[in-house]
């Protein structure tokens, strides 16, 4: 598959595109394998993607095979959760029920988590003497 | 048959959830994904479908969620020389957001009544999605809870994020970036990169690194007090 190109472009070529989909499906497929071999109680994802990065880092680059499939999925990561969104009817009592409880959650603590980070980094760059704004 | 028929009708609706979400400039609350459950629900509904018919197809596009996540392995390394400037302050600030954000959740929700289940969904409401729904599942929690929990903070987080870091007086692009991408994952991060690029990559940097962090401790954690 690796041919001279006089000067690299841009676009991976539509097998170097199918290499990278593997290459990301079979992080994932190793994940998940690695997860239950250890019963460590993370997901097999995000061990998946701790291998992509340690394999990335050992490169010291990304493919550019690998970086277009990984944009192109990433950008329509939306598409692949509304089977989970739509599945959320079944849980229409539940939510129902502690409406109130969950909309003050999400808004309150969504606040104090932004607030909390923001003002950490200030507080610790200004410590350090960096630079905070 | 069917399966496969519901697959295409996601893709099919999920494009004009695209193309109108577009059309509004690209506004927070025009979410495609609620949009697009909305309708499929609604057709779901007209044509007599249930809810294991639906998933039947919706499962197979579920596992692209596999590699998708796996992906964001690309982006982090793209930010990470981003991470070695102020190494200290980022990681003083992505541990105090990321759990203020798991701990704010759970005792606001568990404060007015919040059932056990809805808590356990609720705590990685401020983690990336499909990330949020691995810990959901982890500890006792419900996927599709915690996918709509994660949606709606990051429609706050985009929505209203900027307005409220000005109020605190934070301008500072990374400060402002880390808080969207900590507390608002995706979606703030997307607003971050309009509020300008070094926003957005330090946006990227908290969100991914925000999902891994409550991955690899919040399971461990959530079995201490069973």
């Amino acid at each position: 598959m690796p041919s001279e190109s006089p000067q690299p472009a841009k676009k991976p070529r539509p097998l170097e595109w199918l290499a990278g989909l593997a290459a990301l499906a079979g992080a994932s497929l190793a994940g998940d394998a690695l997860s239950r071999a250890t019963h460590a109680p993370i997901p097999g994802t995000v061990l998946g993607l701790l291998l992509l990065l340690g394999a990335l880092a050992l490169l010291g680059g990304v493919p550019r095979g690998l970086a277009a499939p990984a944009r192109w999925l990433i950008s329509h990561m939306n598409l692949f959760y509304v089977p989970a969104a739509v599945g959320v009817t079944v849980y229409a009592r539940l939510l129902y029920r502690d409406v109130w409880p969950i909309a003050a959650a999400l808004l309150f603590g969504t606040w104090l988590a932004m607030a909390v980070a923001a003002l950490t980094y200030r507080a610790v760059a200004r410590a350090l003497g960096e630079r905070a704004e | 048959m069917i399966a496969l028929l519901w697959v295409v009708a996601t893709v099919a609706v999920y494009l004009a959830a695209r193309a109108l979400q577009a059309r509004l400039g690209g506004h927070a609350a025009a979410n495609t994904v609620l949009s697009t459950a909305a309708a499929l629900v609604l057709l779901a509904r007209a044509t007599g479908t249930t809810h294991e018919q639906y998933q039947s197809g919706g499962k197979y596009l579920l596992w692209v969620l596999g590699p998708a996540t796996v992906a964001l392995a690309v982006p982090l390394y793209e930010a990470l020389p981003a991470l070695r400037k102020s190494l200290l302050p980022v990681a003083a600030a992505l541990a105090a957001g990321s759990i203020t954000a798991v701990v704010s959740a759970v005792l606001i929700g568990k404060l007015l009544g919040a059932g056990p289940e809805t808590l356990r969904s609720l705590a990685p409401k401020s983690v990336t999605t499909p990330i949020a729904m691995a810990i959901a599942r982890a500890i006792g929690g419900a996927a599709p809870l915690a996918a709509v929990f994660v949606i709606l903070t990051g429609a706050v987080g985009a929505l209203s994020g900027a307005g409220l870091l000005d109020r605190l007086g934070i301008r500072g692009a990374r400060a402002r970036g880390l808080a969207l991408g900590v507390a608002a994952h995706g979606m703030g991060t997307a607003r971050a990169f309009q509020l300008g690029a070094e926003c957005g990559v330090f946006a990227t940097l908290a969100m991914t690194l925000n999902g891994i962090a409550t991955a690899l401790l919040l399971p461990s954690l959530a079995r201490l007090f069973q």
